[in-house]
């Protein structure tokens, strides 16, 4: 007997789901939302049935129910205390071998107000090479869900190109994300200009190269190797010294420097040729 | 005889498990059994600012397919370690906070794919896309397809593309 209302009531439920009229749609199984907001509060179901299992079956994961009969009527709860990956899922329930599914959508109770992921390509510009910066943006909530750029619900994904300022410097897509950084360095150096001095006492030349700056007068950055090469009867000297704010320098030995042909490069940047002569 | 049933095991144990299901291997030997025979028909495009280049949808459109049979796999048994090659961690994350195992004889299978590339780094590192899917789902002896629209994230970490975010719109009841 039990086994033909079961049947009854299966056979019934699944005419109207295919019918889709909501006054006659599952006469048994009553106040069911085509929304299940997660986590789930509980929900009641009229169900002529001994045992039922149920579940939910995610566009991404399944979420088991558990089931309690009382007073005729069942009622359905979830362990999942979390949110879900919304979508559209179908709500299963099922006794012995017969099974019925509903479809249904899935939610998340909380509203989401979503973190902006944004991308840059090339995180690191140089400006020899470009001045504008490639930027993605999307929405994502804390269930990682997309969620909309747009009122409309129809734009999830923003790009663009954005044309950079010739400032060298650190800048951020998101002001309080350091992690939306994207870095602007400096192009190669536009000339190199060169300063010398003997010191008589100490029986040195101080050879100075500096202000290094880029077509934009950003500063060459610190560490950057400038080479100070010497020339004199035949044989070269090389000298090696580190920028330090736009400024590198070296001390060479009167002798080496007196009479000699100085040459500063700075990669495939290079001063003129300067005698160096003691006035 | 203690090294006649040694051998007799390590041979048991040559014979009955594969190598690539030892545990221990590096990711990239072992072999991927829920996604190795998963093809469905994939058809793309893009309207991205930097279009992508064939060889590297080649690379991409594989990664898609086999997340798609683990995001299958997933739905029908909650187990989230099987394809963690194609997820972020965030993603990871997020689906380990439901860690219930269940085993539902309701299966779903992606037949098609219709791609629409929206976002492509130059840097072949981030792609983002609408997808129209084709899915057909296997529930108690009966089967429907339907017409889904997908909306993904998806970031090139390590060996492959994995899911990091996603949306999925609409179904439509298809023939």
């Amino acid at each position: 007997m039990k086994t033909q209302t079961l049947r009854c009531i299966l056979i019934a439920g699944l005419g109207a789901l295919a019918c889709r009229n909501p006054k006659t749609a599952l006469p048994n199984l009553v106040s069911l939302p085509d929304t299940l907001k997660f986590p789930l509060t509980g929900f009641q179901v009229l169900l002529d049935a001994d045992t039922l299992e149920a579940w939910v079956s995610g566009p991404v994961q399944t979420y088991p129910l558990h089931a309690k009969k009382s007073a005729g009527s069942w009622f359905f709860t979830s362990d999942q205390k979390h949110g879900v990956v919304e979508g559209p899922a179908g709500l299963v329930f099922r006794s012995g071998k017969k099974q019925l599914a509903k479809p249904v959508w899935i939610a998340n109770a909380a509203t989401a107000s979503g973190t902006s992921s944004v991308y840059f390509t090339p995180k690191t510009i140089n400006l020899d090479s470009a001045q504008d910066v490639h930027r993605m943006e999307h929405l994502v909530d804390v269930w990682r869900n997309l969620l909309a750029l747009d009122s409309g619900r129809t734009l999830y994904f923003d790009e663009r190109l954005i044309e950079l300022g010739t400032r060298a410097g650190t800048y951020r897509g998101v002001a309080d994300r350091p992690l939306s950084s994207y870095y602007v360095h400096s192009g190669s150096c536009r000339d190199i200009p060169v300063r010398y001095r003997f010191n008589d006492t100490a029986g040195m030349a101080v050879i100075s190269a500096g202000p290094l700056t880029d077509d934009w007068n950003n500063e060459q950055a610190g560490g950057t190797l400038v080479v100070f090469a010497l020339r004199q009867k035949g044989k070269v000297w090389r000298y090696e010294s580190r920028l330090l704010h736009a400024h590198a320098s070296v001390a060479v030995p009167k002798e080496q420097a007196l009479g000699a042909i100085l040459q500063v490069s700075v990669h495939r940047t290079h001063s003129p040729l300067i005698e160096l002569v003691q006035n | 005889m203690a090294v006649m049933l040694v051998l007799g095991g390590w041979l048991l144990y040559r014979l009955y498990v594969p190598i690539a299901d030892r545990e221990g291997l590096p990711e990239y030997v072992r072999l991927d059994r829920i996604a190795e025979n998963h093809q469905p028909e994939m058809r793309w495009t893009h309207h991205s600012i930097f279009p992508p280049d064939s060889q590297s949808m080649v690379d991409f459109l594989r990664d898609y397919a086999a997340l798609w049979a683990h995001l299958n796999h997933l739905r029908q048994t909650n187990d989230v370690q099987a394809g963690k090659a194609y997820y972020t961690e965030n993603w990871f994350r997020q689906i380990c906070r439901n860690p219930a195992p269940f085993q539902a004889d309701n299966r779903r299978y992606d037949l098609s794919h219709a791609i629409g590339v929206e976002n492509w780094s130059q840097d072949k590192l981030i792609c983002t896309l609408s997808d129209t899917v084709k899915l057909r789902y296997e529930e108690s002896g009966t089967q429907r397809n339907a017409r889904a629209l997908v909306w993904a994230v998806m970031l090139k970490q390590g060996d492959h593309w994995r899911l990091d975010a996603i949306r999925f719109g609409t179904e439509e009841p298809m023939p």
